[in-house]
């Protein structure tokens, strides 16, 4: 999987492009650690839109960037869920947890 | 475990296969003054039909053959020794004849050397061609030994998987459910299942049925649901209700699992005596009862998160109950059922998972299932675990009526067929071959079974 983080004022935006799955572990943190690093303090957003697989282990990053989130008081929103990536999402009751868009 | 130490320079094995001339002494001297190990010197010359003999007895590392020499075969020494069997790249050096035209040394390249020698030789640049293969020499060394340190690591790991899983299929009981009521099917996608299904009958005769499925996948996967597992059994065992176990695996997965290893967990509580069946769904795709003509007359969606992704106090551990009607088998499956895909990278899907069950008459549903994902993946592996699990509730119906019924004079309808036995209620385990001691609605059916 392919991330591409850009900062647009003081918002994070994460663009993931490919198969999110177990293997993505090491671009999706690399990808984050960016995005931190920027030190900005708006909405982190996902964008899923190229993401056409999410499995199990995509759902427990999310989770951990979640967790980093929380303690940085910012807000996560996962923005343009295709349809599988949507479907996942939902079984998982993930739309409790994100903002999803 | 630490990996293997740089291998020192070399001393090498020199087979020198040809009659004892000068420049073969020249060949000899610069080898043997560096320390190299002479093969074959003290004997004198080796003829070339030796040469395979030699090979295997002295394993070399480097084979000389001087082209001049007529005992030695020339090419057919060079060709020889190619065909030997060794997992080391060995050099042929060739030393070519006097006088020889220019096409000697890509002939015997050609032949398969990997060095050729001009006669006469240039002591400076023979000096240098040992001193070179000195250094390949002792990469190759270090490469061996890395391969066969990686050889040995990945056998003792091999042996440390097997017995892995074999304490896991212990704890788990992760071998299928053949019984009549319960069946089901587990095709790890790695050498251990991230999914687990568990069967237990409560004190009160109700099934307790968990499908778990680990986040990711392997070993990592498969230690994730083992206490969910083992949680679920004995508070099943002990006749905890769905909310409390809920709770309960939810708080254990928080306490001992590293953060967010989460596990999607379906539970059911199937109690035929009171007519219900009880499924709580946390992150699996939805659970379905099926009807005797192959119709979905329930299903059981996710309605909530994954058990471990948040604190048990912010979930709602209440099942969603039904009425159980007559009849009916309760279908659970892992994601990777749906998600199994085809060559062309399409996903099975529920759709056509509910046509299989449909298209299949009760009782061998759980075979058409399996056969139709089997042929949609087409011999390709699936991409994550695959668990199917078919509760035949009918059955549980008939014997929660049959031990309801008074046992004198009247047989009641169905019964029969679920006790050939009388005295061995139930006639069915979890598993062949397992000994699960349950206790039946004991003083309804006023018979113990082990």
């Amino acid at each position: 999987m392919d991330v591409h983080v850009r900062q647009v004022d003081g918002q994070a935006r994460l663009e993931l492009r490919g198969r999110f799955d177990y293997t993505s572990h090491r671009s999706f943190k690399q990808a984050c650690e960016t995005a931190f690093s920027a030190g900005g303090t708006g909405e982190m957003v996902l964008d899923m839109q190229g993401v056409d697989y999410l499995d199990s282990s995509a759902l427990g990053m999310l989770l951990l960037l979640r967790d980093k989130c929380k303690a940085a008081s910012r807000s996560v929103s996962l923005v343009n869920c295709g349809g599988a990536v949507r479907d996942v999402l939902r079984v998982a009751n993930f739309d409790k947890l994100f903002i999803l868009q | 475990m630490q990996g293997p130490t740089p291998a020192a320079m070399p001393r090498l094995r020199v087979l020198i296969v040809g009659d004892d001339n000068a420049q073969l002494g020249v060949v000899r001297r610069i080898f043997g003054e560096r320390g190299h190990e002479l093969l074959g010197a003290a004997a004198g010359c080796i003829g070339g039909a030796m040469v395979p003999a030699l090979f295997s007895e002295h394993r070399p590392d480097v084979a000389v053959i001087d082209l001049q020499c007529e005992s030695s075969g020339g090419y057919q020494a060079v060709e020889a020794l190619r065909l030997m069997e060794d997992p080391r790249w060995i050099p042929i050096w060739c030393l070519g004849r006097a006088g020889a035209p220019a096409t000697e040394e890509a002939l015997a390249l050609e032949r398969g050397a990997d060095v050729f020698l001009a006669r006469p030789l240039n002591l400076r640049l023979l000096e240098a061609r040992v001193a070179q293969l000195t250094r390949y020499m002792s990469r190759q060394r270090q490469f061996v030994r890395r391969r066969q340190y990686l050889e040995d690591y990945f056998e003792l790991t091999e042996d440390e998987i097997k017995s892995a899983r074999a304490i896991m299929d212990r704890l788990l009981r992760t071998q299928a459910y053949h019984s009549g009521r319960i069946r089901s099917w587990i095709a790890p996608a790695f050498k251990f299942s991230g999914d687990a299904t568990v069967a237990e009958r409560s004190p009160d005769g109700s099934l307790k049925v968990l499908l778990a499925d680990g986040v990711g996948h392997g070993l990592s996967a498969a230690l994730n649901v083992l206490p969910v597992c083992r949680a679920f059994q004995s508070m099943a065992q002990k006749g905890f209700s769905l909310p409390a176990m809920v709770v309960e695996l939810n708080h254990t997965i928080r306490r001992d699992l590293p953060s967010h290893r989460f596990v999607a967990a379906t539970l059911v509580n199937l109690d035929a005596a009171a007519g219900v069946v009880e499924v709580w769904n946390g992150g699996n795709p939805a659970a379905f009862m099926i009807g005797a003509a192959g119709e979905v007359t329930e299903a059981w969606t996710s309605s909530h998160l994954p058990l471990g992704v948040v604190d048990s106090d912010e979930l709602d551990p209440q099942p969603d109950a039904r009425v159980l009607h007559a009849g009916g088998e309760l279908v659970l499956f892992s994601d990777g059922a749906i998600e199994a895909q085809d060559e062309q990278g399409l996903a099975f899907g529920e759709a056509a998972l509910l046509q299989a069950l449909a298209k299949a008459p009760p009782g061998v549903r759980l075979e058409a299932l399996k056969f139709a994902i089997v042929e949609h993946l087409a011999g390709r592996a699936a991409g994550d675990d695959v668990t199917l699990v078919l509760l035949d509730c009918g059955a549980e119906l008939r014997q929660a009526r049959a031990c309801l019924a008074p046992p004198v004079g009247e047989t009641p309808a169905g019964a029969g067929d679920m006790n050939p036995r009388p005295g061995l209620l139930p006639s069915v385990l979890p598993f062949p071959g397992a000994t699960v001691a349950w206790t039946l609605r004991a003083s309804a059916c006023g018979a113990e079974a082990e």
